[in-house]
């Protein structure tokens, strides 16, 4: 199977510039890059869920001009999904003979074999799952594993698997990958997407690296290293530091002491007056657990927070805002805006909440209010009458911004401020960030963008499986170190 | 030049109304047909009638409206102000104080509406299922009660039925009491979602609940709150409705009360979605459902089509809004 001079454009912007991968027969070829590298993209196209612009695929030695789902599903391409794609109403036989039911002549189930057949399918696979429980019933890592099943099921020639092994234990990703490795000998072959640097170099033979949408490097994985891998995906750009300047460190505002809680564990931290203090980690390290539960949107299970030397005991948002901590969500569309109100109700709410006693709304004094706050953050608005949804992305955030700058916190919270955001926007959001930290606030950051936090911030937390695995202070934040110890590459050093 | 602009004022003025506040349309058209119908219509005496005829309704609905703008949905008021009623009457009867009545009254109903409330927002029961269960409870107990009553219904006493009966039936200056009752509440409640940060909430909640909440907004508290505020409401229309019919026939008093209430705020333009929609336009809907029925009376409509023309006339007022 190989992919040829793949392109793909959404709305002018090029996400994959003559993009190639070539799959052997009974090979596991690891496919590497950051977030956006244009890893699932590619993978989208060879499983027929979105388009391409140019390029040939070949699979088998047939050309396939048009790729729908079901075409890719016929010429035996599976796809293990990173978000799990199954129906939690349905019972686990049922989805995995999903579309590929046995049935009688009279189109009854025969729900007897099907049962059968499930059973010895996870006993080859060395699993226990009940093939009769409901998929809601089951645990994050048995669904994992039952979507794994499907896709062995389906006798696919090739397997794509999206970081499958997010969910799973240790023993449960020996397992997988001993079947992977039975399936390779039978001639089955894998595209595998992972972050994990180690578990790429346990179980894969090839290697495919992109980066911004270009193909870097391909090779054997016996001629390479993890350090090597990593650098190339990052790639050797330098980055400008302009927003970092020099800040007198103070007393410290935030003392997170050995906090545990839903997806995160133990995890102590301090904050000073004045600096920016960066997290990062992949996808499921426990960075947005972690700041939400600072917020007190969920819950710490134990471990003490102080702030400003005042011990908070029972955590909600309430008392985290009298307390002068702010926090802009990530996924502004669905944690920050109410779509139906208008920029200075949605500018203003926040600072509502915090003065109740009095509930009369002195639109005149709202709306000097807001027009200072407009000015200050330079937002792009006609009238305050207009709804937050008229606006483009970096507006809508910075009217959000506007909404906490609003409360006179003391410790801003930025969860991913920067997404979907165009390059303009995000410079601005760095210099506020900037003289925030000037006024002797302070900033906690968590993003993903590991660029963001060499531009802005004082010290980096790097957090792997809810804890945090490494702290690096200015002078040693880089793409590589980061990437290094966020996919936990070190320990195979 | 001063008379473009003003005319691009005025023009700019009815682009609005017929975007933003397309009940104002439907509300003039119908008030137009019912004049031409009959001239009668447009006489003193009947406006002063329409209002009359719709306060009840129209209390309902501004609490209805609220919990629609906060997402949620009551079906069990037209219950609720039955059972409210019908102990109103009977304490009514035993005390023959009018003003511990209405106290009674607003209290019984905001906690009948409380429960509701914190079974939608405490108990995450959806509100149509939670609504639909006190709507039968409500009702089976207040039919439950009235058991071994005369006639099976609540009846005020004649020792107090005069004095009663002027609580909803006066006039001031030939204003009826009724009318004034539901002007002043709806300006309250027009007060409290325009101006107040309370009536923001109510709005955030409806439109994007996990934005409200993590902009510091407490939404179980405002959910129901706004269920306990309907409930106000629900108990001062009880009192009202009471005092017009004198005797609570518990199978049928307020029946279908909900739906009217329903039809009303979804005519005065709010969003059955929640977060969108003027508690003015309530007051709309409310007049323009009135005129429907008093305009198939005067087109001598048979009583048995009018929900077709009701329902036609609701569907219209949906579709002309949801092209928007």
């Amino acid at each position: 199977m190989f992919m040829e001079n793949i392109n793909k454009s959404y709305f002018g912007v090029k996400v994959l510039n003559n993009v190639g991968i070539s799959v052997k027969r009974g090979e596991i070829h690891a496919l590497l890059g950051e977030n956006g590298a244009g890893k699932s993209t590619l993978m989208n196209i060879l499983g027929g869920v979105i388009s391409r612009d140019s390029g040939t695929v070949v699979f088998d030695g047939n050309e396939l001009n048009h790729i729908t789902p079901k075409i890719a599903q016929q010429v035996g391409v599976a796809f293990v999904h990173q978000e799990l794609n199954l129906f939690n109403d349905l019972k686990v036989f049922e989805n995995i003979f999903l579309n590929k039911e046995i049935q009688n002549k009279y189109k009854k189930l025969n729900k007897k074999k099907m049962i059968e057949e499930c059973l010895k399918l996870f006993n080859n696979m060395n699993i226990k799952i009940n093939p009769t429980d409901y998929i809601s019933d089951i645990d994050p890592s048995s669904k994992q594993l039952v979507e794994i099943a499907k896709a062995l099921h389906s006798k696919a020639k090739l397997i794509i698997m999206d970081e499958p092994t997010t969910a799973l234990n240790s023993k449960e990703i020996e397992v997988l990958f001993e079947i992977m490795r039975n399936l390779k000998l039978e001639g089955t072959s894998f595209i595998y997407i992972s972050h994990k640097i180690p578990e790429i170099f346990e179980i894969c033979n090839k290697y495919t690296v992109l980066r911004n949408g270009l193909l870097v490097s391909s090779g054997d994985i016996s001629e390479t290293n993890p350090e090597d891998v990593t650098k190339l995906m990052v790639g050797g750009n330098l980055k400008n530091k302009h927003y970092y300047m020099k800040r007198n460190e103070n007393e410290i505002v935030l003392n997170a002491d050995n906090i545990s809680g839903n997806g995160f564990s133990n995890v102590s931290f301090k904050v000073k007056k004045g600096e920016v203090v960066a997290f990062t980690g992949l996808q499921g390290s426990g960075c947005s657990e972690l700041i939400e539960s600072i917020f007190g949107y969920k819950p710490i299970l134990s471990g003490t927070i102080t702030l400003n030397g005042k011990v908070i005991t029972k955590t909600s948002i309430h008392k985290s805002m009298k307390n002068k901590i702010a926090l802009l969500p990530r996924n502004r569309k669905e944690n920050s805006i109410i779509p139906t109100m208008n920029l200075i109700d949605n500018m203003m709410i926040s600072r509502y909440c915090l003065t109740n006693k009095k509930q009369h709304i002195n639109e005149k004094k709202e709306i000097s209010k807001y027009n200072e706050m407009k000015n200050k953050i330079s937002i792009k608005a006609n009238s305050y009458n207009d709804l937050i949804v008229s606006l483009s992305g970096g507006n809508q955030q910075k009217v959000i911004i506007g909404r906490w700058l609003s409360t006179d916190a003391d410790v801003y919270i930025f969860d991913n401020p920067t997404q979907g955001i165009d390059v303009g926007s995000k410079d601005e959001i760095y210099k506020l960030m900037g003289s925030l930290i000037e006024c002797g606030k302070s900033v906690i950051i968590n993003t993903l963008e590991i660029p963001e936090i060499e531009k802005i911030s004082n010290r980096c937390f790097v957090l792997y499986h809810g804890k945090i695995v490494k702290e690096l202070s200015r002078q040693d934040i880089n793409e590589e170190t980061v990437m290094l110890y966020a996919t936990n590459a070190i320990k195979t050093m | 030049m001063g008379s473009t602009t003003i005319e691009n004022k005025i023009k700019k003025l009815i682009q609005n109304i017929f975007k933003n506040h397309t009940y104002i349309v439907v509300f003039i058209v119908l008030f137009a047909l019912a004049t031409i119908i009959n001239p009668n219509f447009a006489s003193y005496s009947n406006i002063t009638n329409l209002f009359k005829q719709s306060a009840v309704i129209g209390i309902l609905a501004l609490g209805m409206a609220l919990i629609i703008i906060s997402g949620n949905i009551d079906l069990s008021i037209g219950s609720i102000i039955c059972m409210v009623s019908a102990a109103s009457i009977e304490l009514l009867n035993n005390t023959g104080n009018i003003l511990l009545t209405f106290i009674f009254a607003i209290a019984f109903a905001s906690f009948a509406s409380f429960i509701n409330g914190m079974l939608v927002a405490k108990f995450k029961v959806p509100a149509f299922i939670a609504t639909l269960s006190t709507m039968l409870i409500f009702r089976a107990a207040t039919e439950y009660f009235a058991r071994n009553k005369m006639g099976g219904q609540y009846i005020v006493d004649n020792s107090i039925f005069d004095k009663f009966r002027v609580v909803a039936g006066g006039n001031v200056m030939t204003i009826p009491y009724l009318g004034i009752y539901f002007i002043v509440l709806a300006l309250i409640i027009i007060y409290i979602m325009e101006c107040t940060k309370f009536g923001k909430y109510i709005y955030a909640v409806g439109s994007n609940e996990k934005s409200a909440k993590l902009a510091g907004i407490n939404v179980t508290f405002i959910r129901t709150a706004v269920y306990v505020v309907s409930g106000i409401l629900t108990g001062i229309a009880a009192v009202l409705y009471s005092s017009r019919l004198t005797a609570i026939q518990p199978s049928s008093a307020g029946l279908g009360f909900e739906l009217d209430a329903i039809a009303a705020v979804v005519i005065g333009g709010i969003s059955m979605s929640g977060g969108r929609g003027k508690l003015t336009g309530v007051v709309f809907g409310v007049l323009i459902f009135q005129i429907i029925s008093t305009i198939t009376v005067f087109a001598g409509i048979p009583p048995l089509l009018v929900g077709i023309v009701k329902g036609i006339v609701i569907l219209c007022a949906v579709l002309a809004q949801s092209k928007r």
